[in-house]
């Protein structure tokens, strides 16, 4: 029986490749699947470096779409798999803030404590998030920069987020992919 | 040394030797083994076609697609090979690094 890759890797690639290269790319990369199956570290370590080389391959096959004049599908790519991931991040912190004391009208020290540290544990969550997602699509983690951002945007705006709080959850959904996207953007300056 | 056009980029000049390095023709992942081999660079599959595509556009490489292949799955390949535009510009960039640092290496120092 001969192995298969990763399905979510190959559906991957098969979403961001261009037409005409898709099963081109596709062939090489079973052809080094198999070969690394056969080795002695076998399926997994196979199925680990697709799915690696399958995600580090989206932005360069992105920009060939657009390099191609695919402008257009190379966007309903980057919706799908950028912006889709996000919608589901900012969900997940809208519930979160939901938990967090810090519109809380009382000015007790240990609700200001607490406010503190729960946007730092969100801080770190969502740098260790965006770490993890910058890694995988094969960019520099950017923890420390992404935690300081979103702790000193909460720690300064209390105010502004006790008036409108949806300022507040505009920011914590808007860092993250401001952040990837301009890393992106400076990876494919250095790449190109 | 002047470039007469434009120069390669860092990883254009690295795909470009590795391909001249498996004798001027081969496909996108043996350049991306060649690399790995000789570098030990790990560069995404996809960061491969997407420079050989754009030293296609270049016109510093031409591609042929061959016939499907059993062991990948019934699927063809896409071979590449340097031009002679494409070798006269590898040797110029290679030329110009060279000069760039030659004398900066002494050799038997820093080993």
């Amino acid at each position: 029986m001969k192995e298969s890759p990763p399905r979510i890797g190959e559906l991957l690639v098969r979403l961001v490749a261009p037409g005409p290269d898709r099963e081109l790319i596709l062939g090489d990369l079973l052809e080094e699947f198999r070969l690394r199956c056969a080795e002695p570290s076998g399926l997994a370590a196979a199925e680990r470096w697709y799915a690696r080389q399958a995600a580090a391959s989206v932005w360069p096959l992105i920009w060939m779409r657009c390099r191609r004049g695919e402008p257009g599908s190379a966007l309903i790519c980057v919706l799908f798999l950028f912006a889709g991931p996000f919608a589901l991040l900012c969900q997940f912190w809208r519930f979160a803030l939901a938990q967090v004391p810090l519109r809380a009208d009382a000015l007790a020290l240990e609700y200001q404590a607490a406010s503190a540290a729960c946007v730092l544990l969100l801080a770190l969550l969502t740098g260790w998030a965006c770490c993890a997602w910058s890694r995988e699509v094969g960019l520099r983690p950017v923890f420390l920069p992404t935690a300081l951002v979103f702790s000193i945007a909460w720690l300064f705006l209390p105010e502004l987020i006790r008036t409108l709080p949806e300022l507040g959850w505009l920011v914590f959904a808007g860092v993250a992919p401001a952040t990837l996207c301009g890393l992106l953007w400076r990876r494919a300056r250095s790449l190109f | 040394m002047i470039f007469k056009g434009a120069p390669l980029g860092q990883l254009e000049h690295v795909v470009m030797l590795a391909l001249t390095r498996l004798g001027g023709t081969a496909y996108g992942m043996e350049v991306r083994r060649e690399i790995r081999e000789k570098t030990g660079r790990e560069i995404s599959i996809g960061a491969v076609y997407t420079t050989l595509d754009r030293l296609e556009g270049k016109g510093l490489l031409q591609s042929v697609i061959g016939q499907p292949v059993a062991e990948r799955g019934g699927r063809a390949r896409r071979t590449f090979h340097v031009t002679p535009k494409g070798a006269r510009a590898l040797r110029d960039t290679q030329a110009a690094l060279d000069s760039l640092s030659h004398g900066l290496f002494p050799e038997g120092r820093g080993a």
